[in-house]
């Protein structure tokens, strides 16, 4: 016979424990995989930007490397050079140069001669070149790597 | 009583499940909405949500590579771009565009009515870009970012300014100004090359355009960027050294000056290796401010125009004779009473008499190289003429090179083979005519002259070196004579004032005539005056070409206005090179600078041994005596040059000198 309205057997405190455990562990997982999963987000975002900013620098560098590059040519550029020889105090004398055709007296006499102050009133070169301190970043590198060595004081080498 | 406790707990079950199913209804049909919703979001309005998404979150910057460098052989930049930026506003984002204007105008020293005026146009136009300073350097952008610094507003890029932005640019920068500025050419606005070397290597030197796609947060930081691919643009290094180019430029210069010439041309080579060492012009102008130069001077007139060569074309004239063996340096020539009748045209000189033929072409004998071009014959003098690679193009790598004139022997005049061989009827470029001096330097074997030495990759990795074509012209005994014989040009001839000190010289002068475009029959008021040497003279280490425009100076032939600039330059260059000395080094106050201009050579008759441009031209006009000098042109030149007197006061305490004025015052009445 069928006991149809028969209570059925209440489960034991020892069957429901590993339950609630296996429920509380796989919560857990879930929770701590959603931390996991933003953390790397943001930390992925986070890399994303540093790298943009030390891209950033790279591409400044460079370009700071090219304006000293062009600042050291304009500064060995022979107008520069002759410019500084003016400064100096050495002139462009006639007499030290060869002549060419004996018969140029009239050549001569007609040539505006280039004076020391006009290659100081009118600069054959105009500034092109300019230097900026480096960002705090790009120095606290070398800090870092290279404590014991003084740092170098960064000058002007723009053209004056 | 059972019965109903029973009911009643029927009715709760179904109420409970009611409810519940209230409750399930209620959330199916939420999620219902949403997934509805999100369908709708996700499929129907997919296109439009993804770019509003894209264009919140990604920014596509395009920018341009900066251009290659160009390089001298020592590795000296001679063209370089710099990152520069340029200052767009996006009018329509400008709340206040006077306020605006006002402060870049202050920082710019600009015009702050104009860029209102600009930004409030651009504003009602509906603009979005317009730019407002263009290629600005470091400085000043630090400058106007810190000027346009507005504290209250948030804005991810610089300058914080309601709309006004930055965009990468770039800007081509020439640090030695005009040297080799023809060679060198520019680069336009748009960094497209539109002369010399930047045009000819644009495609070389071109930066690729770059696209970067950036992602950004809702602060507008960057957290990722993607560059595309790219082919970094290549470095072009020079054959041209910047010393020997300065030399060369500086020296050129005061020629010119001194001769009061129109212009200038000189070209350095290395026979060996064709390399251009230097090529220079004057007028030059400066790259950097291209637009301020006159078009005249900005063409490379070396390879870009070209001249009657005059006697210095006497060198083919000979080398054919020799290379067909009709005579040998030493075998005399007769030069008779200086006239020669061909074809009905009668030229003349002054050379009269027997000669040898290393006399003859030491003091420029017209008859002589005319008779000497008959010896060969048309078809012989036209094959060599070609093999020295006139009347077709060297091959150099620059832009807008021409070939010369060189007329096939089937249209040729009666008299054109005469013409030719003092050198008229013929147009030739100055590096055409250096080369050719170069294969009599290089023991007859042609190498095409070249200006780039090698192009490198952005990584300083060689991709091409040049590889010039190397041909035997003429024999190595022809190329000997005619060196021997060029010796003598410098040593006894026309071309004394080229002597170096310390070094053997050869080479050849030349004086032509000018043609006169508008009346097309020469003009003899103008000269081309050139002189084309090497040296040393047995083993050639350097050809220089010295070609003036119109001297109105003195003597105006190239023995006078164009050998001292070869001196000058191949004297300096050759110890620059540390060439060992062929000759004794004599005290600085005996050398080639201080050669009397009296002739050292006085014919029978008497006559002054001046080069003179021969009474020929092309091309030809109907009437004859449009060719003839006018004597009366000449004096009034003369006048204009000597004074009315004849003489020049300031010269006339120094008696050699004056002499040497009044001889070749004398030389030219009679021309």
């Amino acid at each position: 016979m069928i006991k149809r309205n028969s209570p059925k057997p209440a489960k034991t405190q020892s069957k429901r424990w590993p339950t609630f455990m296996l429920i509380l562990l796989c919560g857990l997982m879930l929770v701590s995989g959603i931390f996991y999963a933003g953390r790397q987000h943001f930390s992925s975002m986070d890399y994303g930007m540093k790298n943009s900013r030390l891209r950033k620098q790279i591409d400044e560098l460079q370009a700071e490397k090219r304006r000293l590059l062009l600042a050291r040519e304009i500064a060995l550029s022979p107008a520069e050079i002759k410019k500084a020889a003016i400064k100096v105090g050495f002139t462009d004398s006639p007499e030290t140069q060869p002549e060419f055709a004996k018969m140029t007296a009239l050549a001569k006499a007609k040539a505006i001669p280039v004076t020391a102050t006009d290659m100081q009133t009118k600069p054959m070169i105009v500034k092109t070149a300019s230097v900026k301190p480096a960002p705090a970043a790009v120095t606290a590198i070398y800090t870092k790597g290279a404590a014991s060595v003084k740092p170098v004081k960064r000058t002007t080498a723009a053209a004056e | 009583m059972a019965r109903p406790i029973k009911q009643k707990k029927k009715n709760m079950r179904q109420i409970a499940f009611t409810r519940f199913m209230f409750v399930v209804a209620f959330f199916v049909i939420w999620m219902g909405g949403i997934g509805v919703r999100l369908f709708h979001l996700q499929v129907t309005q997919h296109a439009w949500l993804k770019e509003q998404a894209l264009d919140k979150r990604q920014d596509i910057k395009q920018g341009r590579e900066l251009r290659g460098t160009i390089f001298d052989r020592n590795e000296r930049a001679l063209a370089m771009s710099l990152p520069v930026k340029t200052l767009y506003a996006d009018p329509t984002e400008i709340a206040d565009p006077d306020a605006a204007a006002k402060i870049i105008a202050k920082t710019l020293k600009m015009d702050a009515a104009q860029i209102a005026a600009q930004l409030k146009q651009g504003k009602e136009g509906g603009k979005r870009y317009l730019a407002v300073a263009k290629k600005l350097e470091e400085d000043a952008v630090q400058k106007l970012n810190k000027a346009l610094d507005t504290p209250d507003l948030k804005k991810a890029d610089a300058p914080n300014f309601s709309g006004l932005h930055w965009k990468e640019d770039q800007k081509r920068t020439y640090p030695y100004q005009t040297l080799a500025a023809q060679v060198i050419g520019y680069s336009n606005i748009d960094d497209d090359g539109k002369a010399g070397i930047e045009m000819s290597q644009d495609d070389v030197l071109h930066g690729a355009i770059i696209k970067k796609l950036q992602e950004r947060d809702r602060l507008g930081r960057i957290y990722d960027e993607t560059v595309s691919e790219r082919e970094k643009p290549s470095d072009i290094v020079l054959s041209i050294d910047w010393s020997y180019q300065y030399l060369v430029e500086k020296a050129l210069e005061k020629g010119v000056r001194d001769a009061q010439a129109k212009s200038g041309m000189a070209i350095v080579m290395n026979p060996k290796t064709g390399e251009i060492l230097a090529m220079a012009n004057f007028p030059t102008f400066d790259p950097n401010a291209y637009a301020d130069a006159l078009a005249d001077n900005i063409g490379n007139k070396t390879i870009q125009s070209s001249y009657s060569p005059g006697s210095a074309f006497k060198i083919v004239t000979y080398g054919s004779a020799l290379e067909r063996h009709l005579f040998s340096p030493d075998d005399m020539i007769n030069a008779g009473n200086g006239t020669i009748e061909v074809a009905n045209h009668t030229f003349s000189d002054h050379h009269t008499g027997v000669m040898s033929y290393s006399d003859a072409l030491a003091h420029s004998s017209n008859i002589c190289a005319i008779k000497t071009a008959l010896s060969v014959g048309k078809t012989d003098f036209f094959s060599t003429l070609q093999k020295m690679g006139f009347g077709s193009r060297t091959g150099v790598e620059l832009p807008a090179e021409t070939s010369g004139i060189v007329r096939s022997p089937e249209k040729w005049f009666g008299d054109s083979l005469a013409s030719m061989a003092i050198g008229y009827e013929i147009g030739v470029t100055a590096l055409q005519m250096t080369s050719a001096f170069a294969t009599i330097a290089n023991d007859g074997i042609r190498i095409q002259p070249h200006v780039i030495k090698e192009i490198r990759s952005s990584d300083a990795q060689t991709t091409k070196t040049s590889q010039p074509m190397q041909t035997q012209v003429v024999s190595v005994e022809t190329a000997r004579n005619l060196r021997k014989m060029m010796r003598q040009v410098v040593l006894t001839g026309t071309g004394r004032r080229a002597q170096l000190n310390g070094y053997t010289a050869a080479g050849k002068t030349g004086t032509a005539w000018k043609v006169n475009t508008k009346s097309k029959s020469v003009d003899s008021t103008k000269y081309i005056s050139s002189f084309i040497g090497m040296a040393p003279a047995d083993k050639p280490e350097i050809v220089v070409a010295v070609i003036m425009d119109e001297p109105k100076v003195g003597a105006r032939d190239g023995g006078m206005v164009s050998a001292p600039v070869f001196r000058e330059i191949a004297q300096q260059i050759l110890t620059d090179m540390k060439v060992a000395m062929d000759a004794p080094l004599k005290p600085e106050t005996l050398t080639a600078q201080n050669v009397p201009d009296v002739p050292e050579i006085q014919k029978p008759d008497g006559r002054a041994d001046v080069e003179k441009p021969a009474r020929e031209a092309m091309p030809k006009t109907a009437d004859p005596a449009q060719n003839k000098a006018k004597p009366k042109d000449i004096k009034k030149t003369n006048e204009k040059t000597f004074g009315k007197q004849g003489k020049l006061t300031a010269k006339a305490r120094d008696p050699v000198e004056s002499q040497a004025i009044k001889q070749t015052e004398e030389t030219k009445l009679e021309t």
